[in-house]
């Protein structure tokens, strides 16, 4: 009889053997059972909890892994090994010192020194005549992530582009203002003889000067950001734009582009202007553009199209194929059609919705923004009249007003539900594989019932309960669970839409020792309804139950092919098992006062006899946060930060150009008797009806758009157990409180600043 | 007058008149940095989390037993390789139980 001992390996490579203590499970093994292979009889000693991490590399699938001491083990073994197929092979595991060989900022260094390590063992190994298979982990990962760089750069590109083009237009928008300021100076060159040629150069170089000043600031800036946003250190990402010449680069060049689309057009636009229109002063007509009614109402009518299929959520692609299932040939052209049109509306639709109803807003429904400041009576009383009327006097002003902070809340809104809904996705997913915070597999029932009493006297525990899992009808297997219907649904993590065709609290109520709720595929393979009859067999435990419901969704069932992707279990009561609890796997499902505690009390349970499996939800949840569109999140938040900072400086920029605009008004108000704060009350209301109609406008079409994108993804994802759905999580409220407060304050501070400016202007003159 | 001079009288006189134009450049040098480092940053994160949960060997040589005392000479060159913290061999041998699983076996020589 041989040992299988443990012992001999570090921590985190003993948890290897989980591989093995998952094959139990199928094996009906335990420990102290003996295995026999070929003629030698193998006592199981030991089985360790844990994941299976450090022999993942060597294979995967349904094998039993043992991990043994060469001196009680393998000598003797060695000798007969002739009677088996395969001989043995040597392993060198190679531990690397990463600090020293892994450069984060330059990765094409990392892999010289790899490949170098690599060429190094070759010809060590070589020379020793040795026939070799080398594995390069390390390599091979790096070189894998380096092509995952282009599929980010191009995913980042393509989620910038919102705000790449918010940027555009709020900075065409803020240099017109730039510009115009100088408009008596450019006035003054042309008197003393400068042409528009020399004037043009003389306004480039110094914007190219301030833009190459921006650019390099910028970038370094961006590193603040940036480590806030991937949780990477300051530091590092310092080192990596220092030492990566290519982005910059990259970064110079786009950013000129982008910032000669700002700023020359205007620049042109302003040196056009005659020189004694230029010396009158501060009218900003040539700023106005012509409203195009055309243009506007077809972008709203295609915009509101696609918010209300949105709403009513009408899939075209599934009516397209109903269509063509009835060979109704008119229905198809038009829906394919329809189509055409719809599928790039799925990106512009928004923007080309917000774009017609700002527009629509500021032309022909300033009545709603007048309505709105006339609604505040009560607080600007006298001055209500004025602050109305200066609403209609600029409805091109307030066009862009309304556009570009409806666009970037929109945006950022959209951002944040995104993150939320992904993040609530994700949580739920977590949840229906591990199906409470903790799930403790026994391999025997008396010590499972015994560990339940234990569990139970935790304090960070706050209920517990056993259940018994088998499965049933041939090889590719429906699962069942014995449980106590009331303790269950407190531990327990399901969702209402799971079961038919009753909500689960009255189907649990209902089930008794002789029904049971039935997995939806297979009912529907077996076109089994409610009320009708199914025989379970479980080992030579074989029971009828009436059907009360059904759990699960509807995925396609087979006894033959592949098993289905997701599995649900069918419930039965525990009492009806009671004779025959050992044909079942005993599973402790634990709920926790706090996720925190779970380790904790994974540590705890991990003393237990008899267990050879624990699941956590914090471990099934960070292993799915794995995936790249984890690292899509933490470009959104990215975003959304840029977008608070976009907001900021678009609401003052607009401010401001009002302001100037209006300035020799507010001076003549000023001179007329209106003090400072009711000055201030008169243009901030002004204000406050065109920002709050953008606001409601932004996000409104964000959740629109949100829930379009939702539905769109659950449809092609209806294989997945649990479905995305249209949330933001508390934690996220913080971020929608800090975009709406940069609205308000970056309009609110300029204005106060700019009357108190005023005042004290026309004070020193009077 | 030289254009340069103009620029440079402008530029100092009025640097806070341009800070519209810094502020914008700035924002659109983050957007741009963003997309191209942020990239990066997801790739170094990848590539952590990867190392930290998945790969726990960086490098396995396999080969068949031909002579075992050369075995440690080899541990002991490839200890001596810059950058190489430390060598464990492994033995590994596996044999087929049923025709639907197999059973292998890893042993630390110690």
């Amino acid at each position: 009889m041989f040992y299988i001992k443990l012992g001999l390996l570090p921590p985190k490579q003993y948890e290897a053997l989980l591989v093995l203590a998952n094959e139990f499970v199928t094996s009906k093994l335990q420990i102290s059972n003996t295995l026999n292979i070929g003629n030698v009889t193998i006592f199981i000693k030991n089985v360790i909890i844990g994941e299976p991490k450090a022999f993942q590399y060597f294979r995967t699938g349904s094998i039993l892994y043992y991990i043994i001491s060469y001196d009680s083990f393998l000598k003797e073994f060695l000798q007969k090994i002739n009677q088996f197929e395969r001989r043995p092979v040597y392993h060198l595991n190679v531990f690397l010192d990463r600090s020293l060989v892994i450069d984060v900022s330059d990765l094409e260094k990392t892999k010289k020194i790899l490949t170098d390590i690599n060429s190094q063992v070759i010809n060590i190994i070589k020379k020793y005549g040795f026939a070799h298979d080398i594995n390069n982990r390390l390599l091979n990962t790096i070189d894998s992530i380096s092509v995952n760089y282009t599929g980010f750069l191009l995913l980042f590109t393509f989620l910038s582009l919102p705000l790449i083009f918010v940027s555009w237009y709020l900075g065409s928008s803020l240099s017109d203002l730039i510009y115009s300021l100088n408009k008596r100076e450019m006035s003054l060159f042309k008197i003393r003889g400068f042409s528009r040629g020399r004037l043009f150069m003389l306004y480039s170089i110094e914007t190219i000067m301030v833009i190459l000043l921006g650019i390099i600031l910028g970038y370094f800036l961006s590193s603040i950001i940036l480590s806030f946003s991937f949780r990477v250190s300051i530091y590092d990402v310092v080192k990596i734009l220092i030492s990566n010449q290519i982005a910059f680069i990259i970064t110079l060049i786009f950013s000129m582009i982008i910032s000669f689309l700002v700023f020359i057009p205007p620049l042109k636009r302003v040196l056009n202007i005659p020189i004694l229109h230029g010396l009158y002063g501060e009218t900003y007509e040539h700023l106005e553009k012509p409203y195009k009614k055309f243009r506007v109402w077809i972008a709203l009518i295609l915009g509101s199209y696609k918010l209300l299929i949105w709403i009513l959520q009408i899939n075209l692609n599934n009516l397209l194929s109903e269509a063509i299932k009835t060979q109704n040939f008119l229905l198809v052209i038009i829906l394919s059609i329809a189509l055409i049109i719809d599928t790039p509306l799925n990106i512009l639709g928004p923007f080309l919705f917000l774009y017609g109803i700002s527009k629509i807003l500021s032309y022909h429904g300033s009545i709603i923004q007048e309505k709105f400041v006339s609604s505040l009576k009560f607080l600007l009383k006298d001055l209500t009249i004025i602050s109305s009327k200066s609403i209609s006097r600029a409805a091109a002003r307030n066009s862009i007003i309304i556009f570009v902070i409806s666009i970037i809340i929109f945006y950022s809104f959209f951002n944040i539900i995104s993150l939320s809904s992904q993040e609530d996705f994700r949580i739920r997913n977590a949840y229906f594989e591990s199906e409470s915070d903790i799930k403790v597999y026994f391999n025997d029932t008396n010590l499972a019932e015994k560990s339940l009493n234990q569990i139970k006297t935790f304090q960070e525990i706050e209920y517990a309960t056993l259940v018994y899992y088998a499965s049933y009808l041939g090889y590719y297997s429906s699962y069942i669970y014995a449980i106590n219907p009331e303790e269950y649904i407190k531990v327990a993590f399901y969702e209402e839409s799971w079961f038919k065709p009753e909500p689960p609290l009255n189907l649990f109520k209902k089930l008794d020792e002789n029904s049971i709720i039935l997995d939806l595929s297979l009912a529907n393979y077996m076109n089994l309804k409610v009320n009708n009859e199914i025989t379970i067999p479980v080992g030579s435990y074989i029971k009828k139950f009436k059907i009360i419901g059904f759990v699960g969704k509807n995925i396609s069932f087979s006894f033959i092919g592949p098993a289905p992707p997701i599995q649900f279990k069918s419930f039965i009561n525990i009492a009806s098992i009671q004779n025959f609890k050992f044909f079942f796997t005993p599973i402790i499902l634990i709920k926790l006062k706090s996720v925190d505690y779970t380790n904790l009390v994974k540590e705890k349970i991990k003393q237990m006899k008899g267990i050879f499996r624990i699941v956590t939800f914090l471990e099934v949840y960070n292993k799915q946060r794995m995936s790249s569109i984890f690292f899509t999140e933490d470009y959104l938040n990215f975003q959304t930060l840029i977008s608070v900072l976009l907001i900021s400086l678009g609401i003052m920029a607009i401010s401001i150009v009002n302001l100037f605009e209006r300035s020799r008004i507010i001076v003549l108000q000023n001179i007329r008797g209106l003090d400072r704060n009711q000055l201030f009350k008169i243009n901030i209301f002004a204000m406050l009806g065109i920002v709050i109609s953008a606001l409601i406008i932004g996000i409104i079409t964000s959740f629109v758009t949100a829930l379009g994108y939702v539905n769109m993804i659950n449809t092609f994802s209806s294989f997945l157990p649990v479905e995305y759905r249209v949330i933001v999580l508390p934690h996220h409220y913080l971020y929608l409180f800090y975009i709406v407060s940069a609205v308000f304050l970056s309009l609110i501070i300029p204005i106060a600043i700019f009357i108190r400016r005023i005042q004290a202007k026309v004070e020193e003159v009077i | 007058m030289n254009i340069f001079k103009i620029v440079y009288r402008r530029f100092t006189r009025r640097f806070l008149f341009f800070s519209g134009i810094i502020i914008l450049a700035i924002i659109i040098s983050i957007i741009f940095t963003g997309v191209n480092i942020g990239g990066h940053l997801a790739m170094i994160r990848s590539l952590n989390e990867i190392l930290e949960e998945q790969i726990f060997v960086d490098i396995t040589i396999s080969y068949l037993i031909t002579n075992e005392d050369k075995i440690n000479s080899v541990i002991e060159e490839i200890n001596g390789i810059a950058g190489v913290y430390k060598v464990e061999p492994i033995l590994e041998f596996s044999i087929n139980q049923t025709t639907n699983s197999e059973h292998f076996f890893f042993c630390y020589k110690g």
